[in-house]
């Protein structure tokens, strides 16, 4: 699978500008084979190795739609939670209505994308620190208007009506739905980065007076992503739904600890790359494993680690070794041949 | 007599393009030396490097005896550095008058005040409740003028004055300079209008490209050496100041 | 009458948001800086206070002066050790930073003094009110935090306006890079700013606590939207906006309270939402589309 789109350079003076080449076609097989080694997993090991998986998948998706708003678009929410509550919330209203969970969380996305672009004209009315607090007051508007359904469960949260019955089937159907959301959610980011819409984004990113004067469509171009990883948190929404089969508490799908969660993962991992978020949510599952039984002084120290890489780390674990290397498993930069 | 400000062999510049090639200029105290070259010469840059607001690659910049090359722009301040700088840069929710105290946190004690400001600047007195935001380009500069004298410098560095200013603004901005001299203040005048460089300078040096190449007393000097300097054409006189 | 009672209740309430959000507005217009982790820092000023009386005997009222001084010493260390740093960084770092202060205090609080409410109570003061007819009473102590909203605000204003530290800040909030032309170390400005913010934010947070007669180490949490919302409600930039701001966000809660127990939230997110959508630039200051 080879994207080589650009025309070969004509033999004239001109500089050649340069992207990727061998080096997309070897991450993209790299991938590939990633991918496809952990789609057999339900086939090679215990269910409840993909079970600790799924959490992997939807946080490497959130991750990364996180990484898209904040790390490309510039636009810094504490308000997806929004989106992942809803995203588990609707998944109770199609599935009630028959949908199987598994297509259902593709429509739930859509109808999320739905609702995220009115949403969008509230939030795009503040900036900067006041846009992440406005995200977050819409989140705990959605919360609060959801609590008041009682066919949904009211405020202490309900299970999901239909689901595959047998438990091996149903988990194996479960990972590979996580592990598809996961999937598009990364390949997702990069086919948008190196998309006309991924440049305009990036010079939005660096100074958007500046893009716009030149004609980059701002406003458009942020809407854009805001809806796509409004989608996308659904996306991860109704997998944790599907994996807990239902949901908990409202307050805790639409808690602001999961925009906590992205933040932690995507700094330390590396702002503003493909890979980081990943890397980032790698070592968050592996510190959650190892470390969420010593209670709450686990939640100190991601706070403190935040800190830290921020101030003396800032492109993160990912960010530090690429500029270091160089090298890139998505790359996304153009590269001048003189 | 040694100088008030010495240069020795400075370069400078911003991230990767330099912009001073191995400048030496020294001032004595009293003197008022005016700075000519085209745009992009390097003259604000060679202002800023003096106050500090820049730090050059290489070289000294000796102030008053000492060596303030590693003084950052604040400590120069209230050393005895002001700068007018480019573009004026008021600070534009305050008013005229709360620019002029802001200019005094120097600490520095001197001639200048609120009352001597307001004499010595008719333009700043006429609008001291206005905010800043609302001032023509002309009253901004004197009030940019009258910030840097509340700091008390015993070094004043003035940048592009008249830029952008109609003729006769930048009459009454002139009228203040004789009581400026008259407190025994040093100034460094960046200027394009040749005339009256001349006419209020001791001493002139041509800025070319990064590089100084001509100084010399302005009463020793002829209009056709500054502008084959300021261009670049001709063979260079060589003229020494005495 | 149960009417005017919410409503009067609303504004007492209101002083406390007001005195929250200067301190957060005062960071924003000098550093730029959003602080996420405003509101942990109240509950924290509560806690101080709350520990300062029950532990070590503090009398209440000067318990509010021990927390104010312990918590604006902290916006000392956090400005110097970190933010100073974040600020060279970018945009996002400073918020960054504030985000993972906000993370830590309320899970330290958590750890050292468990979930359960710390008490502060103002003895006979809480319940003592002033009987103004009607069925309408006000309580002395909401109208004490409403004065001392007042006094927070006058005293701000005079002083970014009538001293020449207070200019300082004012030009350093306008052009940061030529106040040091002046002499002025605009780091030193950034640690005053923090540690004024950091003190008034401790006294709402020590009188909010008073109010409830205890907190809990997340309410931070709500807390944070509420000085937000007061901000962006009053407009940015106007001290007497954010008192207004206070008021309507207050006013709106108690309503909202009034009408059903479970709404006093969405009541006054949602009024924030409705000035956000009808007028973005607050109900008296400059745009904050800017």
């Amino acid at each position: 699978m080879t994207v080589q789109t650009a025309p070969a350079p004509e033999a004239t003076a001109l500089p050649a500008v340069h992207r990727g080449g061998r080096a997309t076609a070897l991450g993209l097989t790299g991938t590939a084979v990633v991918l496809l080694a952990m789609a057999a997993l339900p086939y090679l090991v215990a269910s409840d190795v993909t079970a600790q998986l799924v959490k992997l998948c939807y946080l490497v998706a959130l991750a990364s739609m996180w990484n898209l708003l904040t790390g490309y678009a510039g636009m810094m929410s504490m308000g997806q939670q929004a989106f992942i509550g809803l995203g588990a919330y609707l998944l109770f209203v199609v599935n009630d209505h028959g949908l199987n969970v598994y297509m259902g969380t593709l429509v739930v996305s859509a109808l999320v994308a739905l609702v995220a672009w009115p949403m969008s004209y509230l939030a795009f009315r503040l900036r900067g620190g006041y846009f992440a607090v406005g995200t977050w007051v819409i989140a705990e508007v959605v919360r609060l208007i959801v609590v008041r359904f009682d066919s949904l469960g009211a405020a202490s949260g309900r299970s999901l009506s239909d689901v595959t019955a047998d438990p091996v089937l149903r988990r194996a159907y479960t990972y590979w739905l996580a592990l598809v959301v996961m999937a598009a959610a990364v390949l997702g980011t990069y086919a948008v980065l190196r998309s006309r819409l991924g440049l305009a984004l990036q010079a939005i990113r660096d100074d958007d007076t500046a893009a716009g004067s030149l004609g980059v469509n701002v406003t458009r171009g942020k809407r854009i992503i805001y809806v796509t990883a409004a989608a996308g948190c659904a996306a991860a929404g109704a997998v944790i739904c599907v994996n807990s089969l239902g949901v908990a508490s409202p307050n805790q799908i639409f808690g602001v600890q999961y925009s906590a969660l992205m933040v932690f993962m995507v700094v330390i991992g590396g702002i503003g790359t493909v890979e980081g978020p990943v890397v980032g949510a790698v070592a968050y599952f592996l510190l959650d494993k190892y470390f969420a039984q010593s209670g709450v002084w686990y939640l100190v120290v991601v706070g403190a680690a935040a800190i830290v890489v921020s101030l003396y780390l800032p492109r993160g674990l990912w960010g530090t070794l690429a500029h270091r290397t160089g090298f890139a498993v998505f790359p996304v930069r153009h590269t001048v041949r003189l | 007599m040694s100088a008030l400000l010495s240069v020795e062999n400075v370069d400078a510049g911003y991230g990767d393009f330099q912009a001073l090639f191995g400048i030496d200029l020294e001032v004595d105290e009293g003197e008022l030396l005016a700075l000519v070259g085209a745009n992009g010469a390097g003259k604000s840059t060679l202002l800023r490097t003096i106050a500090g607001a820049l730090r050059p690659f290489g070289g000294t910049v000796r102030f008053a005896g000492q060596d303030v090359t590693a003084e950052p722009d604040l400590r120069r301040a209230r050393q005895g550095i002001g700068l007018v700088p480019e573009g004026r840069r008021l600070f534009p929710s305050l008013t005229v008058e709360e620019n002029l105290q802001v200019g005094a946190a120097t600490g520095r004690k001197g001639p200048w005040d609120l009352a001597k400001v307001y004499e010595a600047i008719p333009l700043v007195a006429d609008r001291r409740t206005r905010r800043a935001a609302r001032l023509s380009g002309g009253e901004q500069q004197a009030v940019a003028i009258g910030r840097a004298l509340m700091g008390n410098p015993r070094l004043l560095l003035l940048d592009e004055v008249s830029l952008g200013l109609a003729p006769l603004v930048v009459d009454q901005l002139y009228t203040a300079l004789p009581s400026i001299r008259a407190e025994g203040t040093t100034v460094i005048l960046v200027e394009q209008d040749l005339n009256r460089t001349l006419a209020v300078a001791d001493r002139i040096a041509c800025v070319l490209e990064g590089r100084i190449v001509l100084t010399g007393r302005a009463d020793g000097i002829t209009r056709d050496q500054v502008t084959a300097a300021y261009f670049g054409t001709g063979a260079l006189p060589e003229v020494t100041s005495t | 009458m149960t009417w005017v009672n919410a409503i009067v209740q609303g504004m007492l309430l209101g002083g406390i948001f007001a005195m929250a959000a200067a301190g957060l507005s005062l960071i924003f217009g000098v550093m730029r800086i959003a602080n996420l982790a405003h509101g942990d820092l109240m509950i924290l000023g509560g806690y101080v206070a709350s520990v300062a009386a029950a532990h070590y005997g503090v009398p209440v009222p000067l318990t509010v002066l021990v927390s104010m001084t312990a918590v604006g010493a902290l916006g000392y260390l956090v400005q110097r050790s970190m933010l100073d740093r974040a600020m060279g960084l970018g945009e996002l770092a400073p918020m960054l930073v504030t985000f993972g202060i906000s993370l830590i205090i309320p899970n330290v609080l958590v750890q050292v003094f468990s979930n359960d409410a710390q008490p502060l109570s103002t003895g006979s003061l809480g319940t003592a009110s002033i009987d103004l007819g009607g069925g309408l009473a006000v309580g002395w102590f909401p109208l004490i935090t409403v004065a001392a909203a007042v006094a927070v605000l006058t005293a701000l204003h005079l002083f970014l306006h009538r001293t020449q530290p207070g200019r300082i800040v004012r030009a350093t909030a306008d052009d940061r890079t030529t106040v040091r032309l002046m002499g002025v170390d605009n780091r030193r400005v950034y640690a005053l700013t923090s540690v004024i913010a950091f003190a008034t934010v401790a006294l709402a947070g020590s009188l909010y606590t008073m109010r409830q007669g205890g907190v809990t180490p997340y309410e931070g949490q709500l807390t944070v939207l509420f000085a937000f919302e007061t901000v962006i409600i009053g407009g940015l930039g106007s001290l007497w906006g954010t008192l207004a701001g206070g008021m309507v966000l207050g006013i709106a809660q108690s309503v909202g309270a009034q009408i059903s127990p479970d709404l006093p939230l969405l009541a006054g997110h949602l009024v924030f939402l409705l000035i956000l959508v009808f007028r973005p630039q607050g109900l008296f200051g400059r745009s904050v589309l800017a």
